[in-house]
């Protein structure tokens, strides 16, 4: 598919899927079946990334040459999975090779990758992605064409990712891996006549030791420790009525985890059950108006038994059936406080004729973290913060039914989803993030409800040489606080009502090594919801002096930003050399081809007094090359 | 090698040359806006009617077609109906009393019925001493407390009351009120303090007020407190920008041997040219709403870019629309300030 850098990439695609909406212009960001950004978990290798994204969100901060397989589920989720309200994307990394040494590079204008795979002795073997953006360099380059008074000053950037795994055969059945991750997105932008500046950060790093054995053709057991981080800041460095404002948000989290599962895989039936013990260390929302916030710490513990089952009989019958039971308890100096909340996942499939088949899940999902909602107009960072008695468990009830339809090349979905979440989290004056007088971020949320239905529907068409995808949804999801709106529903930001998401790719040629074929994407989403002032009205002060007052409506998210739309096209050929040895591959497109001024965020002009959209991606040529051998 | 690099960074020229443009923030809310303050003493009463001001434009558009009653609740009757004066301004030839509470009244096109309702500050005859020279008393804060100024006593009212200082510019023929203002007064409301400390003179002779305090944003409020009831005087100095009077330097300070307590109700606007400290009773309602107003203006005038995120909502007391209705009870009351500092 085509992507903003012309790599493909499994967020970018997991968008285009039914009832899951996206956010900002170019990001990275899903909102699945009502949820927030937060509610979905990505994992690598089952170990929690918070930070998902680089380049502001126009790839996934891992590199695909170091991914297997990706799974994506937002319903009759797996039980051995992490705690999400909404949705699990779990990225499964290679195997190092031990037949042979492969290498493969990619250079297009924003990462350039190389990555190594192969055995270093008879059992041993590794696995190294990494990945540079030269943008900040680039930049330079060009730096007297784009700088402009009013415009963009100066702009740096440094992204990376790189990620090592290493794979040891104990003996037959018995292995041992020991990976690690990092990556690190940070920019820094001065814009505008009084050189305002704004910089954002995000950063990942990813320990993991796994051990798994065979102990028979049918059984398995994995055990695992892993340590995770992540942290994130922004910061805004501007001029307002002509004096500097320094504001920071500022997020972090640690994570130490021990898990252990045994699967059993029978015939027809599957059986898996395990526990995992995850220390977790918070340092939520911060802000001050001078240097770096100092914030409070939080340490949570979270112990979790699960087991699952299934029942597969193809083409007639599937059954899965999961189930969690969760211990959590958060410490905050001398306060201790837990929590026990059992997670239920089911999932059906029945082929009530040839080529209809009806499904069904039902899933309760919790969520021992928030990601709190309302930020600012124009603030895009979501806080993670731990649960507590004033912020208790997220939790969630979601119900799904459908249909799928199958003729020949033909796949047809349509299905109804409801889904109920509690506990959510909410900022009602978005100020407050900033303020520096104000203890802590708890003392001004509210917490309360969302509730969200709707249709989703896919078609898919593979053909020999055409393929087609056409995903519809039609939704509606709401937040429900008791403080706000006078406790009546109201839309929550990414209520996207319509989205239409098309993708086709033609093959002119697919031979083997040789492939040679154009796609084009297309997608339509209804415009998302920020809270804005309803409008202004004239007031008079005792000596006669007349201005306009602002009026905030009681209902948040009240204005409705422009509809997304966007058209891609793209071209791609796969060929390799003579001997068969050197592979390579060669994508190019034109992201955006509409040239559509879909906003990415929001900023203050403090010359004109107005707030001004900021779009990040125009029309955009991309071009990507990569050789493996 | 350099050709390559340049490509590629052309293609980023892309991405880099994000572009900004004016955001339409327009909500469709809109809302009808009705400010009436009811004012004793006046045989008029005023109103201004509009339509609210969409986001991105800045004026309302008047509303000039209504009906507007004013209906005392205390004695029952229907007191007056609005005439309009064009451009949204409307009039009732009606003086209110003092004590009784009113209910508006304002039909528009049949779809919009806004209420509002206000009870009248009760009227109090309250004492102040012109410029005199007096010795040492109790609330004196040095050892040398005698004073050149006015003072005044606020301990009859039992609502807030606000303060500000007129002096009269003789160039352009009108009053111009002081920037800022401050008071000895302990219980004055803090919102807006604007941090600066009143400088002090150090000439004991032509000093017209010499405490410490901290300057305030163009009025004073006082909340009524037990305290206020014990005889305490309150002060009042203010700090015009050029090229007025300003408290601490004036020379021409009049003194008197025997200073005389006067006494004084509510009254109009003085017919001398000269300056003068406005004193106003205000209902609750006008109270709320005068104060979440000037906090707000001082915030956006301000520094805190916080401001543009703050979403708390102002006061208003309109049932169906947005504004406020509302009383005050005005005082006029003579102030040390030469007629002419020119």
């Amino acid at each position: 598919m085509v992507t903003p850098i012309g790599e493909g990439d499994a967020i970018k695609f997991i968008q285009t899927l039914p009832g899951v909406s996206t956010g900002a212009e170019g990001s990275s960001a899903i909102f699945v079946r009502g949820g927030n950004l937060g509610n979905n978990i990505m994992s690598l290798d089952g170990v929690t990334l918070y930070g998902i994204s680089h380049l502001m969100g126009m790839t996934s901060v891992i590199s695909s040459d170091a991914v297997k397989s990706m799974k994506f589920q937002m319903g009759g989720m797996d039980a051995d999975r992490e705690s999400a309200l909404s949705s699990v994307i779990s990225l499964s990394t290679v195997n190092p090779s031990q037949e042979k040494m492969h290498i493969g590079g990619t250079i297009n204008p924003f990462l350039c990758g190389l990555s190594i795979n192969g055995p270093v002795s008879k059992n041993t073997s590794i696995l190294v992605s990494g990945r540079y953006s030269p943008v900040g360099n680039e930049y330079k380059s060009v730096k007297s064409q784009l700088s402009s008074e009013k415009g963009l000053h100066d702009f740096d950037a440094s992204v990376y990712d790189i990620y090592g795994k290493l794979h040891h055969e104990i003996r037959k059945g018995e292995c041992i891996d020991v990976s690690a991750f990092r990556s690190m997105d940070e920019y820094d932008i001065v814009y505008g006549k009084d050189s305002d500046r704004y910089k954002m950060s995000w950063d990942n790093i990813m320990y993991l030791l796994k051990y798994t054995k065979r102990h028979s053709e049918k059984i398995l057991t994995e055990i695992d420790c892993s340590y995770n981080k992540f942290h994130s800041w922004q910061n805004s460095y501007l001029k307002f009525n002509g004096s500097q404002n320094d504001l920071n948000l500022k997020s972090r989290l640690k994570e130490n985890t021990s898990e252990g599962k045994i699967i059993y895989d029978g015939h027809r039936n599957h059986l898996i059950f395990g526990g995992k013990y995850k220390l977790a260390e918070f340092m939520p929302g911060v802000s001050s108006y001078d240097g770096d916030p100092d914030a409070q710490r939080y340490n949570c513990t979270t112990c979790t038994l699960w087991g699952q089952y299934e029942y597969d009989k193809p083409e007639k019958f599937y059954f899965k059936a999961g189930a969690r039971m969760n211990f959590y308890t958060k410490q905050n100096y001398a306060e201790k406080e837990s929590f026990r909340e059992p997670e239920v996942n089911i999932m059906s499939e029945y082929h009530i004729a040839d080529g209809l088949k009806l499904s069904a899940t039902f899933d309760r999902t919790v969520q021992f973290y928030h990601v709190l909602e309302g930020m600012p107009l124009g603030w895009s960072v979501d806080l993670i913060v731990p649960s507590d008695q004033a912020l208790p468990v997220e939790t969630a009830y979601q119900g799904y039914i459908g249909m799928t339809g199958t003729c020949k090349n033909h796949i047809l979905t349509a299905g109804f989803y409801y889904k109920t979440m509690d506990n959510l989290v909410f900022f009602p004056n978005a100020a407050t993030i900033f303020s520096s007088t104000i203890s802590g971020w708890e003392d001004n949320v509210e917490i309360g409800k969302g509730s969200s239905y709707g249709l989703e529907s896919l078609y898919e068409y593979n053909g020999k040489k055409l393929s087609a995808r056409i995903s519809y949804t039609l939704s509606k999801t709401d937040r429900t606080f008791e403080a706000l709106n006078h406790g009546k529903p109201f839309p929550a930001k990414f209520d996207r009502r319509h989205i239409l998401n098309v993708h086709a790719q033609y093959y002119f040629t697919n031979n083997g090594n040789k492939k040679q074929g154009i796609t084009s994407a297309f997608t339509f989403q209804s415009g998302h919801n920020e809270s804005y002032k309803a409008f202004s009205y004239p007031s008079v002060t005792p000596d006669g002096e007349e201005f306009l007052i602002p009026y905030f409506s009681d209902q948040p998210n009240n204005l409705k930003m422009p509809d997304y739309i966007r058209f891609d096209i793209g071209y791609f050929r796969n060929w390799a050399s003579t001997s068969g040895k050197i592979r390579y591959r060669l994508q190019a497109g034109i992201y955006n081809l509409l040239n559509r001024h879909n906003p990415f965020m929001l900023m203050f002009d403090d010359d004109s007094k107005q707030w001004q959209e900021l779009s990040l991606i125009p029309i955009m040529p991309n071009i990507s090359f990569r050789v493996e051998f | 090698m350099e050709n390559r690099f340049i490509i590629f960074s052309t293609l980023v020229l892309f991405i880099l040359s994000s572009c900004t443009r004016q955001a339409d923030l327009d909500t469709g809310e809109s809302s009808i806006v009705v400010n009436c303050i009811l004012r004793f003493p006046s045989q008029t009463q005023e109103l201004s009617l509009s339509y609210s001001v969409p986001n991105g434009q800045k004026e309302s558009i008047p509303i000039d077609e209504a009906d507007i009653t004013l209906f005392d609740n205390t004695d029952n009757i229907l007191a007056a109906t609005f005439t309009s004066l064009g451009e949204g301004r409307w009039q009732a030839p009606i003086s209110i009393c003092p004590g009784h509470e009113y209910k508006l009244t304002v039909n528009v096109d049949e779809n919009y019925r806004i209420t509002a309702t206000t009870t009248i500050p009760e009227s109090k005859t309250m004492s102040y001493m012109p410029y005199g020279i007096q010795y040492p008393s109790w609330e004196s804060n040095s050892s040398r407390g005698w004073v050149s100024s006015t003072t005044y006593n606020l301990s009859v009212f039992n609502t807030p009351v606000w303060m500000y200082i007129w002096n009269y510019d003789t160039i352009n023929k009108t009053h111009v009120i002081a920037d800022n203002i401050t008071t000895t007064n302990p219980y004055v409301d803090g919102f807006n303090k604007t941090g600066v400390q009143l400088p002090l003179v150090k000439d004991w002779e032509k000093r017209a007020f010499n405490h410490l305090s901290i300057l305030h944003h163009k009025y004073l409020r006082i909340a009524p407190r037990e305290e206020i009831n014990k005889a305490f005087s309150t002060y009042i100095a203010g700090d015009f920008s050029e090229p007025f009077y300003s408290a601490l330097t004036s020379s021409e300070l009049p003194t008197f041997e025997n200073p005389i307590t006067n006494y004084t109700g509510p009254n109009t606007i003085p017919d001398e040219e000269k300056g003068c400290v406005v004193l106003l009773s205000v209902s609750n309602e006008y109270d709320k709403y005068l104060k979440d107003i000037i906090t707000r203006k001082q915030k956006e005038a301000g520094d805190d870019f916080t401001i543009l995120y703050d979403n708390t909502p102002l006061y208003s007391n309109i049932n169906g629309g947005v504004g406020i209705f509302c009383s005050v009870l005005t005082y006029y009351l003579p102030w040390d300030v030469p007629a002419d500092l020119n």
